[in-house]
C-alpha cells in the first residue's frame, strides 16, 4: 500500500523520458564499445612501441632505444588502463538502463545511474587532476622565466 | 512481494529516494565535469594565443595559426557538447528540488543529445581514421610500385 502511495506522489519516468533514456543507453553502449576497441589499439601500440622505437632511434644505442621502448610501452598501457574505466562504467550504465527499461526494475535503474555517476566522477576528477598539473607547470614555468630574467 | 512487484510494473519506473540521491550526485558530477571541460578549453585557447612567447624558440606564424585553429575547433565542438551536459545537470537538479517532471524530461532530453553528439562525433572521427588508413595504404602501394 505504502509502495503504491509513494509511486503515486513520486516523480515518474514517463514514456518520453524512457525513450530519451533508451536512446542515451544505446549511444552509450556504442561509445563504450568503440572506446574498448580504442583501448585495445592503444595497448597494441604500447606492445609494439618497443620495436618501433628500437627501429627509429638505433643511432643513440641499443640500451637507450630499449629503455625508450619500455618507457613508451608502459606509458601507452597505463594510458589505456586510465581510459578503460570510464568506458566500463558507461557500458554498465547502458546495459543496466536498457534492462531496467525493459523489465521496469527500479534496482537496475538505480544501479545504472550509479554507474553513470561513477563515470562522470572519474572523468571529472581526472580533468581536475590534469588541470592542476597544468596549473603547476604554468606556475613553475613562470617562476623559471622570472629566475632566468633576474639572472640576465 | 508479488503485489509490490506488480505495482512497480503497473506504475512503471519512478524516482525513489535512492534514485533521487543517485541523480543528485550524478548531476553534481556532470556539472563539475562540464565546468572543468570549459576551463580546459579556455586554457587551451589562451595557450594557443600566448603560449611559448617567452620560450627560447619563438613559434613561427604558421604553427601559431595552426594551434589557434586547433583550439578553436576544440572549442566549437566542446562548448555545445558540454552545454548539453550542463543543461542536463541543471534541469535534473531543478526537477529534484521542485519535483517537476517537465524539468526531469528536459534533463534526460539533454543527456540524450549529449550522448548522440558524442556518438556522431565518434563516427566522424572513425571515418576520418579509416580514410587516413586507406590513403596511407594507397600511398605506400603507389610508392612501392614507383620503385
Amino acid at each position: 500500500m505504502e509502495s503504491s502511495n509513494t509511486n503515486l506522489f513520486e516523480l515518474q519516468i514517463d514514456q518520453s523520458s524512457q525513450m530519451y533514456l533508451r536512446e542515451t543507453a544505446k549511444w552509450g553502449k556504442f561509445i563504450a564499445i568503440v572506446g574498448f576497441i580504442m583501448c585495445c589499439l592503444i595497448v597494441l601500440a604500447g606492445v609494439f612501441a618497443g620495436s618501433i622505437f628500437a627501429a627509429t632511434s638505433s643511432q643513440f644505442g641499443t640500451a637507450y632505444s630499449a629503455g625508450l621502448g619500455v618507457g613508451a610501452a608502459v606509458f601507452y598501457i597505463c594510458f589505456a588502463l586510465v581510459c578503460f574505466f570510464p568506458y566500463l562504467f558507461l557500458l554498465r550504465f547502458s546495459n543496466q538502463m536498457l534492462a531496467a527499461l525493459r523489465t521496469n526494475d527500479q534496482q537496475l535503474l538505480n544501479s545504472s545511474f550509479r554507474n553513470q555517476r561513477a563515470c562522470y566522477k572519474y572523468v571529472g576528477i581526472l580533468t581536475i587532476i590534469l588541470l592542476a598539473i597544468y596549473a603547476l607547470i604554468l606556475v613553475f614555468a613562470g617562476f623559471g622565466a622570472m629566475v632566468a630574467a633576474g639572472r640576465r | 512481494m508479488e503485489n509490490q512487484q506488480s505495482s512497480e510494473n503497473l506504475f512503471g519506473l519512478s524516482i525513489s529516494e535512492e534514485t533521487k540521491q543517485e541523480l543528485k550526485t550524478l548531476s553534481t558530477w556532470a556539472r563539475i565535469t562540464a565546468i572543468a571541460a570549459f576551463v580546459s578549453y579556455g586554457i587551451s585557447l589562451i595557450v594557443a594565443f600566448i603560449g611559448r612567447q617567452y620560450g627560447e624558440i619563438e613559434p613561427t606564424g604558421a604553427s601559431r595559426v595552426g594551434s589557434i585553429i586547433g583550439a578553436l575547433i576544440m572549442l566549437a565542438i566542446g562548448i555545445p557538447l558540454n552545454l548539453y551536459l550542463l543543461n542536463f545537470a541543471k534541469s535534473t537538479l531543478a526537477s529534484l528540488h521542485s519535483a517537476d517532471s517537465n524539468n526531469l524530461e528536459d534533463g534526460f532530453y539533454n543527456l540524450r543529445k549529449y550522448f548522440k553528439f558524442l556518438g556522431i562525433l565518434l563516427i566522424i572521427v572513425l571515418i576520418c581514421l579509416g580514410l587516413v588508413v586507406v590513403f596511407a595504404m594507397l600511398g605506400a602501394l603507389i610508392g612501392g610500385l614507383n620503385r
